[in-house]
């Protein structure tokens, strides 16, 4: 046999548990060949490495580790969602976008649903979406698609930011602090979903230095 | 509030059965209790956006336990200065052929926990995670190429060096 139908041979042993002694054709093999000597030393040593880290004893965690960790988790994300779904309409904000009465609006006439911002490269604007709402909808789903050389502020490298949030009756401002990262600029796109239907607005996010007019 | 509540019933009823494995895969990997705890936490932050998703998921256990190696060895990424950890002057040949004129001897301190434990603190984060992957969860050097996101020749010159470290410090 040569060595590679051998090492196969060790390998299956030493993976069943085994050892090489009970065989006398690998046994013999093994005393001779420096190569396969050391293969072999390896998996056995493998396996017993492996064997002492998986009974390798670890210290309890803390008491009440796992639920104090959810409940952070949870905190983390409602936080998280603050951040993004202001209440209000931020004095110090830069562009004023008021997205008609409602997104439902741009569902029915679609022509509508496109809005743009134009800014300079490396700048920032936020852009505020009032959804209005005819009664409380709760567990409604919003979500920021990025596509482009855009990003949203405390978000980098995000491409898609998704929650689930409750819908107050009358005006909700959802404000969405969009930065221009390089001169194509990009889109975002927002969707507002609930009890099946769907309603989106795409912000165009336009480089100054393209001559672009703000419409 | 009423929605976040239920969600968080759902996220917790499928997280808390597997807590403590992450806790102890966490800990192998670590080498502390507070980084585990840290990284377990973490782990959880970034999937409980993820709840829905995770219903689909069959197998609970084991796909935790691969999230939190990503979530492991992305947090090696952003830590380390260098791109690459190893360059080709950091190995030496003694590191790959420590131990071998003593298979025996290896062998039987392989099987010593405290000395393994003392060893394993030795080795860099990195060529922890790998060893503790590969010997201890079983990770293939393709499964951990993927995890590392290296390509598996490199992966496995990565494993070699490990290991090869591993036994150095075992045979000393």
């Amino acid at each position: 046999m040569e060595c590679r139908d051998i090492r196969k041979k060790i390998y299956e042993t030493v993976e069943n548990g085994g050892f090489i002694d009970k065989n006398a054709a690998l046994s013999r093999h093994v005393a001779e060949c420096d190569l396969c000597r050391r293969y072999y030393s390896d998996l056995i040593l493998d396996r017993r490495l492996g064997r002492t880290l998986r009974n390798m004893p670890a210290p309890e965690p803390a008491p009440g580790f796992a639920a104090d960790i959810v409940e952070y988790a949870v905190h983390t994300h409602r936080l998280k969602r603050r951040r993004v779904f202001a209440a209000g309409v931020s004095a110090a904000a830069l562009l004023m976008v008021a997205v008609g009465v409602s997104l439902m609006t741009f569902f029915v006439n679609p022509g509508a649903a496109v809005i743009s911002v134009v800014m300079p490269v490396g700048g920032e604007k936020t852009v505020h979406i009032v959804i209005e709402a005819v009664a409380p909808r709760s567990a409604a789903t919003l979500d920021i698609a990025l596509a482009g050389d855009v990003a949203v502020r405390g978000y980098p490298g995000q491409e898609r930011l998704q929650w689930q949030t409750d819908i107050q009756q009358g005006k909700n401002v959802l404000a969405i602090p969009i930065l221009l990262r390089d001169r194509p600029g990009g889109n975002v796109n927002v969707r507002y979903a609930y009890d099946g239907t769907e309603t989106a607005v795409s912000i165009q996010v336009l480089s100054e230095a393209n001559g672009v007019e703000q419409t | 509030m009423k929605i976040l509540k239920s969600r968080a019933a759902v996220f917790e009823g499928l997280v808390v059965p597997h807590m403590e494995m992450l806790y102890r895969a966490a800990w192998r990997l670590t080498g502390r209790p507070d980084e585990a705890e840290d990284l377990v936490q973490q782990v959880m932050v970034n999937l409980y956006s993820r709840t829905r998703e995770m219903h689909k998921v069959e197998r609970m256990g084991p796909w935790l336990r691969k999230v939190l190696y990503r979530e492991f060895v992305d947090g090696l990424r952003k830590k380390a200065r260098r791109p690459e950890y190893y360059s080709a002057d950091a190995v030496d040949v003694g590191d790959i052929q420590a131990g071998t004129d003593n298979p025996e001897k290896l062998v039987e301190r392989a099987g010593d926990r405290d000395r393994v434990r003392k060893a394993l603190d030795e080795l860099t984060a990195h060529d922890r995670a790998i060893v503790v992957m590969h010997l201890a969860e079983g990770y293939t050097v393709a499964e951990l190429s993927d995890i590392f996101n290296v390509p598996s020749e490199t992966m496995k010159t990565r494993l070699r060096r490990a290991r090869g470290r591993l036994k150095k410090i075992l045979m000393k």
